[in-house]
């Protein structure tokens, strides 16, 4: 009997060392738990900002753009054109009435031309107006001022319903579209720009094609900072970038988002219409 | 004879709620003054034998208080209101149960069956509490160390699964006074109240960095 209770003991005493170790390690697999929460935790934390400082790195280039090109237009446009009124307007006096109407009147045509000028300058494209104007409007205004200048002919067509796919994702887009327009007019020497947005019920498709130079598949990896940042940018708002070129056969650049993913970093919005 | 040494412990604990009292009393931990209270006055009551030489009924008594005060406490704090309302049952099933047995057997001998059924309800309530904490949204930080919840949990676990098959084999060897029984009966009590009641120390000190 006394060999029975014996057993009991040793029993208890085993089961409740057992018991006891079971909960150390319970404990310890959550502070383990807890280890690797804060480091993805700390790790989305550094993304964020990472996305934050980038999407301030795009508002500041895209403003740089903006004043690059209004000081371009006042420039070569807008003071070459004033200069001309104001040389005009300096009528001799020998001139007949009917000269000096007819100056009057060319004048008058010149500054009519500045107005809608500057007009059109003040619609100048700001991340602004991505929110404002959404970025199927933004683009074909984009679109209409750079067939305007005739460097390059730019064809834009959208697919499907467009709608908002929030500020954030709209403006990286655009961002990428600048990129995209500069690398062309830059370096590819194209001459045909051709854009296209499609909108599908669990997609979006930015795809953006030129007739230039192209360059070698490998060549991407080695590129400048054009490229390589149109591609992380696209990550950042959870689209993917697929680049692809030959030489002699243009580049093409597509961007594909499901604007119903919710990326941790971009305040995605697609229940509004854009 | 000199006080267990758990009892330290839970005046320790008692302690430290009355100096922390005016953070104790913005939370629900404040109801931890009034229940430390009852259990130290039970302990001195037992130390100076004011329950003559039974003192069962007493334990029966206290048992119970302390499965109603920390499964509804556990409880109340789990975020989940489905597990909240199943524990809820479980805890009146729970209770039921104590009473019936008490009435069927006798308030006299100590009602094992209750007190382990009333430890298997409060494992299950702080396995979900442990769980809801693994569910914490990856949007915030995890600060286990910082939570007054974790250490009351902790320590209720450690008690409640520490004493279970102590309980469990009670009645077979205590009522035969074995003298090895009533020793390791001593030394697991020692621990898990040691456990206990320092995880509640520790619990009581957290409440000062969180806002509830």
């Amino acid at each position: 009997m006394h060999s029975m209770d014996e057993r009991i003991i040793s029993i208890v005493i085993a089961g409740t060392v057992i018991l006891l170790t079971l909960i150390i390690f319970i404990i310890g697999f959550l502070f383990l738990y807890q280890k690797r929460h804060n480091s993805y935790y700390s790790q989305q934390e550094q993304l964020k900002s990472q996305f934050q400082q980038e999407l301030l790195k795009t508002q500041v280039e895209m403003q740089e753009q903006t004043l690059n090109h209004i000081s371009r237009e006042i420039h070569d446009n807008i003071t070459q054109v004033l200069s001309f009124v104001k040389l005009n307007l300096a009528i001799p006096a020998k001139a007949t009435p009917e000269q000096a109407e007819q100056k009057i009147s060319e004048s008058r045509n010149l500054v009519a031309q500045v107005i809608n000028d500057l007009r059109d300058l003040s619609k100048s494209l700001s991340y602004e107006h991505i929110i404002q104007l959404g970025l199927v409007q933004t683009m074909e205004i984009e679109a209409d001022r750079i067939n305007k200048s005739g460097i390059i002919k730019i064809d834009l067509a959208v697919g499907g319903d467009a709608r908002n796919l929030g500020e954030q994702r709209e403006l990286v887009l655009f961002r990428i579209f600048q990129e995209a327009l500069n690398n062309a007019l830059k370096h590819s020497g194209a001459k045909h720009l051709k854009i296209n947005l499609d909108y599908f019920d669990h997609l979006f498709n930015l795809t953006i094609q030129d007739n230039g130079v192209g360059f070698p598949a490998g060549k991407l990896n080695n590129s400048g900072s054009g490229l390589r940042n149109i591609v992380n940018r696209a990550a950042l708002i959870g689209a993917d970038a697929v680049i692809d070129s030959a030489p002699g056969k243009g580049c093409c650049i597509k961007i594909t988002i499901d604007p119903l993913t919710q990326y941790t970093h971009a305040n995605g919005n697609h229940d509004s219409t854009g | 004879m000199i006080f267990g040494l758990y009892f330290y412990f839970e005046l320790v604990a008692l302690i430290t709620a009355i100096v922390l009292i005016k953070k104790l009393f913005l939370s629900t931990y404040g109801l931890f003054i009034p229940f430390l209270a009852v259990i130290v006055t039970y302990e001195l009551c037992s130390y100076y034998n004011v329950f003559k030489h039974n003192n069962v009924w007493a334990v029966n008594i206290v048992t119970c208080v302390e499965f109603l005060f920390y499964s509804l406490f556990i409880s109340n704090q789990l975020i989940s209101n489905k597990y909240k309302q199943i524990f809820n049952w479980l805890i009146g099933a729970g209770l039921l149960y104590s009473i019936v047995n008490v009435l069927i057997e006798s308030i006299w001998r100590l009602n094992t069956g209750p007190i382990l059924v009333q430890a298997l309800i409060i494992i299950f309530i702080v396995s979900r509490y442990f769980l809801e904490l693994m569910e914490t949204p990856l949007t915030t930080p995890m600060r286990l160390v910082k939570q007054p919840g974790f250490w009351l949990n902790v320590g209720v676990l450690f008690f409640f699964a520490g004493d279970f098959l102590y309980f469990a084999s009670f009645t077979e060897l205590a009522y035969k006074k074995n003298h090895d029984f009533l020793m390791l009966s001593r030394l697991i009590s020692n621990i898990t109240n040691a456990v206990l009641y320092s995880c509640l120390t520790v619990c009581f000190l957290c409440t000062q960095w969180t806002k509830e």
